[in-house]
C-alpha cells in the first residue's frame, strides 16, 4: 500500500492525538478553498430547481484514449497519481471462451497499449471488446449520503452529490459504501472526494470537462427539465441500462450498450 | 495474475485500526457479560473476577473509540459526530451509544467499588490518599442500608448494560453488515456473528488477564471459577462455531454472483487467516482443549486450568483472525467482483502503522492493571465489611 | 438518592449534556459566525437547505473552470485554424481535447500549467504518439468503423502531421 503524504508519520497512541488536534486545527484555518472566481452565477440553491442532471455514456463510440480522465484532474486540480480518480475508462474483452478480461491500466489516463491485452490474450478469439467509462452515478439513493456519519456529503437539489471538504472526517464509510468505486481519500487533505459532474460548469451552463474533451461524444450531458436536452434525446432513443440496479441505488449514468458482466 | 481492480480500490481504506476497533469493542461487551452473569444469573463461580470484569470493560471501554479517532483522516474533526450526527448512517450513533455505555459502566464500577475506596480512603495514607478521597466524592456512607440500596441500583444497571453491550456490539457488526455494497459484509447474521464471538473474546480476555495477575501477584487461582468460565467460553463457542458455518454454508450454498470471487479469496488470500487461525485455531483446537480440560480430574485441578488458559489465548487469536478476515478480508476482492488480492503491505510506522496498532492494544491492558493497583478487585484483599454489615454473598 | 449517587450523575451527565448541546446553542452567536471549525462548531448555515452545511454548495460552484465553455470563440482570433478545422473530420474533437485548457486564454489570460507532466496536453506529444492516442489500430476494443491504422506500417517513422493536417486530417485537406 502506498503511503503518500502522510502528514503524521510516527506518532502513536495518546502522543498521537495530542499532537494531532494543534496540527489539524492549524490546517484547518489555512482554509481549503481552490483559486476560486468571482461566481457569475449568484446563489445558485435559488437556480437549481429549474434542473435536474443527466448522463449517458455510449459504450459502442468509446474509443479509450483517456483524454477525459486526464482533463477531469486538470480540471478538478485532482492530483495526477491514477489510483486517486474521479472517472476512468474500463476496457472488457469478451473471449470466445466466455471468459472476462477487464484492466484499466493508470486508469486508462492514459489511453490502452496493446501489449498488455495481446500478451493476456495468447491468440484467444475475442467475442467482443468495449470501452466503458465509468465516474459517480450520482445516485438518487445515494449509500455514500446516507452512511456518512456526519452529515458531510449530501444531494442538491439539481440530483448532485456533493461532498462538504470542510466538515468531512475522513472515515472512509462513504468510500466502503460506494458499489462504484467512485470514491476516494484525498491523500492532501485527508477527506473524501469524488466526481461532481463538474458542478461549477453545469451551474455556468457549461458541460463538465469529460464531456468537453471527449472526441467521439460518448459522454453525453444534459438536464432531465430540459425536453431538447441530449441525455433526454438519448433516453427516448436508445435502451439503455445502469450499473449494479440490483443494488437499488437508483443511478443516473445511463449506458447505451451496456453489456451484461460490466460491473 | 490478481484481476481487476477499480483504480481507486488501489489504496486499501481500513487497516489495522478498523481490525482493533470491533475487536476491543468486543472485549467490553464480553468482559462486561461475566460480570453481568454473576450480578444478574448469580453464578457464585464467577465472583472472584465478577469485579476484576467490571475493571476490563471500562479499561477497554475508555480505549475503544482511540483506534476509531486515530484512523480519520481529519481527527480533530470527529466531534462533529456528536454535533451533527448523521441519524441514517449506521456510524453516528455510535458516538452516543459509547458514551451512555461509558456512564453506565462508570457508575456501576463506583458503586461496586465505593465500600473499598471508602475504606481506603480512611486507611491508606501517602500520595494515593487524595485519590481516594476524591473518588469517595466526599461521602463516607457504607450503611448497610446504603450498600444494599446500591447493590441493588448494581443489579439494575447490570440489567441495562446487558442489553447495552448488545447494541454496542451488535452495532459495530452492523456497520459492516449494512455496507450492500461489499458481498462479504453485506448479511444480516453480521451484528449476531459479531456479537457472539465478542462474548467468547471477552471471557478469553479474563481468564488471561486474572491468571496473568494470579501469578504476578503470587496469589492462588481459584480453579472453580476457572472451571466454569471455561465453560462458559465453550458455550458460546459453540455457538460462534454453529453462525460461522451457518454463514459460510448459505454463501457456498446460494453461490450469488459474488461467490466465485469470495471462495478464491478464502482459498487464496486468506488461506492462513480464515482456514487457519479463524477456524482451526480459533475454534476447533480451543474447543478441544476446553473439552479436555473437563475430563481433568478435580485433583489435577492446575492441569484443567492450564488447558483452559492455552484455549482462551487460542480464543484471542482466533477472534481477533475473524476481526481480520472480516475487515481486511472485505478489501481483499474488488466490488467489481473481477479481482482478488494478497499483496497488502501494512505500514509498520505511520497514522494506522503497526506500532500505534500496537500501542492502542497494550493501553486498555496497562489501564487495567493500573486500575486493579489502585482498588484491586481479588476477594482476598476485600476490606473487612463494616461490623454491623451482613454478607455481601445473602 | 442518597447525595454522593446524585453528585456523581451531575458528574459525569452535566458534562456530556454542554459538550453535546453547546455547539447549537452557541450556533448563531456572532462568536460563532464562521462558517468553518474549530470556530463554528455547527456552522451558521447547517440546515439551509437540508441537513448539511448550506453554504457548501456556493463553494462547489465558485470553482474557475480551466477549460472554456464553448470553442466558438476560438473563431474571433484563430479563423485560419477555426475554418479548416470545421471543414475537417476533426470538427468533432474539441481544440481543447489537443489543446488543453483555455479558459484564461480566451480572456487574455494565461492559462495554469498542468501540475504534472503526466497532464500534458496531447499537442506536447510528439506527432505519432499524439494522433496513435486515438488512431493506433493495434489497440483491442475500439469500435469498428472508427478509422484507424497501424503507425509503423502506414507511416513508419515519419510524423503524421507531415500528410495530415491536424486540424482537417483527410489527405489533402486545407490546413
Ligand atoms: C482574444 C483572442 C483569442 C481568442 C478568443 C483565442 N485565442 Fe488563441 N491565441 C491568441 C493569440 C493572440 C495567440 C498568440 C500569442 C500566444 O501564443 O499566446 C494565440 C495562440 C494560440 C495558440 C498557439 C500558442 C499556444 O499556446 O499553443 C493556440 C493553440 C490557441 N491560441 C488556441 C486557442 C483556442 C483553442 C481558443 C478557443 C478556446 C483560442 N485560442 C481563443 C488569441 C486568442
Ligand atoms: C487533433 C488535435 C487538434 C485539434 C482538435 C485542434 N488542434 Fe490546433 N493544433 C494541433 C497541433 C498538433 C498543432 C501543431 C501544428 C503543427 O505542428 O503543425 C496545432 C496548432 C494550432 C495553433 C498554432 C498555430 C499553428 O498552426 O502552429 C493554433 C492557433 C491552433 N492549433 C488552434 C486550434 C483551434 C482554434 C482549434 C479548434 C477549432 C484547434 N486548434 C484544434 C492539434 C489540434
Ligand atoms: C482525441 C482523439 C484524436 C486524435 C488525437 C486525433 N484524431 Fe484523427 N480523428 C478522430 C476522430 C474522432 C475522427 C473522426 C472519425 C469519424 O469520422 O468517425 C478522426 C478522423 C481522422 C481522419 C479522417 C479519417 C477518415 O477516413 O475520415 C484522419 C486522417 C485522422 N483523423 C488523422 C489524424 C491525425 C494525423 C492525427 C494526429 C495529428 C489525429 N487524427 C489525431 C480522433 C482523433
Ligand atoms: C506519407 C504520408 C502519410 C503519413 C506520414 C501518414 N499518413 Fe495517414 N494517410 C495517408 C494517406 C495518403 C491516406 C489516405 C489513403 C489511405 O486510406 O491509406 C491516409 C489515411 C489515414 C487515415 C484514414 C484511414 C482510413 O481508414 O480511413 C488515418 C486514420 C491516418 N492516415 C492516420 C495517420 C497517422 C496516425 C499517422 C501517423 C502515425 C499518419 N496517418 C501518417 C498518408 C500519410
Amino acid at each position: 500500500m502506498k503511503l503518500s503524504r502522510r502528514k503524521f508519520l510516527t506518532l502513536g497512541g495518546g502522543a498521537l492525538i495530542l499532537v494531532l488536534i494543534p496540527k489539524g486545527i492549524e490546517t484547518s484555518l489555512a482554509g481549503t478553498a481552490p483559486e476560486t472566481a468571482p461566481s457569475p452565477i449568484g446563489d445558485w440553491t435559488k437556480e437549481w430547481e429549474k434542473h435536474y442532471w443527466g448522463f449517458a455514456v455510449d459504450t459502442t463510440k468509446c474509443i479509450g484514449c483517456g483524454r477525459c480522465v486526464v482533463a477531469c484532474k486538470v480540471e478538478n486540480r485532482l492530483p495526477p497519481e491514477p489510483e486517486f480518480t474521479r472517472t476512468w475508462v474500463e476496457r472488457y474483452v469478451i473471449l470466445e471462451d466466455g471468459e472476462v478480461l477487464v484492466d484499466s491500466p493508470e486508469a486508462g489516463m492514459h489511453g490502452f497499449k496493446d501489449e498488455v491485452a495481446n500478451a493476456r490474450l495468447r491468440g484467444r478469439e475475442i467475442r467482443r471488446s468495449f470501452f466503458v467509462p465509468k465516474l459517480c452515478n450520482q445516485c438518487d439513493d445515494p449509500p455514500c449520503v446516507q452512511v456518512c456519519p456526519v452529515a458531510a456529503t449530501h444531494r442538491t437539489a439539481d440530483g448532485v452529490v456533493l461532498v462538504d471538504r470542510k466538515r468531512c472526517i475522513g472515515c472512509r464509510y462513504c468510500i466502503q459504501a460506494c458499489p462504484y468505486g467512485a470514491r476516494y481519500l484525498d491523500p492532501e487533505e485527508r477527506v473524501a472526494d469524488k466526481c461532481t459532474w463538474c458542478y461549477h460548469r453545469i451551474a455556468q451552463g457549461m458541460k463538465p470537462a469529460c464531456v468537453e474533451v471527449c472526441p467521439v461524444g460518448a459522454r453525453i450531458f444534459g438536464d432531465f427539465k430540459d425536453p431538447e436536452s441530449p441525455v433526454r434525446q438519448v433516453l427516448r432513443k436508445f435502451s439503455v441500462g445502469v450499473l449494479k440496479p440490483d443494488l437499488g441505488t437508483k443511478p443516473k449514468v445511463y449506458y447505451i450498450g451496456l453489456q451484461s458482466g460490466v460491473r | 495474475m490478481p484481476g481487476f481492480f477499480y483504480p481507486n480500490e488501489a489504496e486499501l481504506q481500513w487497516g489495522l485500526l478498523i481490525v482493533l476497533y470491533p475487536y476491543i469493542t468486543g472485549l467490553v461487551a464480553g468482559a462486561f457479560i461475566v460480570s453481568a452473569l454473576y450480578h444478574l444469573l448469580k453464578i457464585e463461580a464467577l465472583r472472584p473476577v465478577s469485579r476484576l470484569a467490571l475493571l476490563t470493560a471500562l479499561g477497554f471501554l475508555l480505549v475503544a473509540p482511540l483506534p476509531l479517532l486515530a484512523h480519520l483522516g481529519r481527527p480533530e474533526r470527529g466531534f462533529e459526530i456528536f454535533w451533527t450526527p448523521n441519524l441514517s448512517s449506521a456510524m453516528a450513533g455510535f458516538g452516543y451509544i459509547w458514551l451512555l455505555y461509558l456512564l453506565l459502566v462508570t457508575i456501576e464500577t463506583w458503586l461496586v467499588f465505593r465500600p473499598d475506596i471508602v475504606h481506603y480512603a480512611q486507611t491508606r495514607r501517602g500520595w494515593l490518599n487524595p485519590i481516594y478521597r476524591l473518588l469517595t466524592l466526599g461521602s463516607h456512607d457504607v450503611s448497610p442500608a446504603t450498600l444494599e440500596k446500591e447493590k441493588r441500583l448494581v443489579t439494575t444497571l447490570s440489567a441495562i448494560g446487558v442489553p447495552s453491550a448488545f447494541l454496542l456490539h451488535g452495532y459495530v457488526g452492523f456497520i459492516f453488515g449494512a455496507i450492500k455494497a461489499n458481498p462479504w459484509w453485506s448479511t444480516p447474521l453480521m451484528p449476531i456473528i459479531f456479537l457472539v464471538s465478542a462474548i467468547v473474546s471477552g471471557i478469553a480476555l479474563l481468564m488471561v488477564i486474572y491468571l496473568a495477575q494470579m501469578k504476578l501477584q503470587r496469589m492462588p487461582v481459584d480453579h472453580l471459577c476457572l472451571r466454569s468460565l471455561g465453560n462458559w467460553l465453550l458455550a458460546f463457542l459453540l455457538a460462534d462455531a454453529a453462525l460461522t458455518f451457518l454463514e459460510m454454508l448459505s454463501f457456498a450454498y446460494e453461490q450469488e454472483e459474488s461467490w466465485e470471487i469470495i471462495s478464491q479469496m478464502i482459498n487464496r488470500s486468506l488461506a492462513l487467516q480464515y482456514g487457519g487461525f479463524q477456524l482451526l485455531l480459533g475454534l476447533f483446537l480451543s474447543v478441544v482443549w476446553l473439552w479436555t480440560a473437563n475430563t481433568v480430574r478435580a485433583e489435577n485441578a492446575p492441569r484443567g486450568t492450564l488447558f483452559r488458559a492455552v484455549a482462551a489465548l487460542l480464543v484471542l487469536g482466533g477472534v481477533f483472525a475473524m476481526r481480520w478476515n472480516v475487515v481486511i478480508g472485505g478489501q481483499l476482492f474488488s466490488r467489481s467482483l473481477y479481482g482478488v488480492r494478497s499483496d497488502l503491505i501494512f505500514p509498520v510506522l505511520g497514522q494506522d502503522g503497526i506500532v500505534t496498532a500496537l500501542l492502542i492494544l497494550a493501553l486498555p491492558v496497562v489501564l487495567v492493571f493500573l486500575m486493579t493497583a489502585i482498588v484491586p478487585p481479588w476477594e482476598e484483599q476485600r476490606p473487612a465489611p463494616v461490623p454491623e454489615a451482613e454478607s455481601p454473598r445473602s | 438518592m442518597t447525595p454522593h449517587l446524585r453528585l456523581a450523575l451531575i458528574l459525569v451527565v452535566v458534562p456530556v449534556l454542554v459538550v453535546i448541546g453547546l455547539p447549537w446553542a452557541l450556533r448563531g452567536l456572532p462568536v460563532a459566525a464562521s462558517e468553518t471549525y474549530p470556530w463554528s462548531l455547527v456552522p451558521r448555515t447547517f440546515g439551509e437547505n437540508g441537513y448539511y452545511r448550506g453554504s457548501n454548495v456556493g463553494e462547489w460552484t465558485s470553482i474557475a473552470p480551466r477549460f472554456a465553455g464553448d470553442v466558438a470563440v476560438c473563431n474571433t482570433c484563430h479563423q485560419g485554424q477555426f475554418s479548416s478545422w470545421s471543414g475537417g473530420a476533426h470538427k468533432v474533437i474539441s481544440c481543447q481535447t489537443c489543446h488543453g485548457t483555455r479558459a484564461n486564454h480566451v480572456l487574455g489570460k494565461p492559462d495554469p500549467r498542468p501540475a504534472s507532466p503526466e497532464l500534458a496536453p496531447l499537442v506536447a506529444m510528439p506527432p505519432i504518439e499524439l494522433c496513435s492516442t486515438c488512431h493506433d489500430a493495434r489497440v483491442v476494443g475500439r469500435p469498428v468503423g472508427f478509422p484507424q491504422v497501424n503507425p509503423e506500417t502506414h507511416a513508419g517513422k515519419t510524423a503524421c502531421t507531415l500528410c495530415h493536417s491536424p486540424h482537417n486530417p483527410q489527405p489533402g485537406g486545407r490546413r
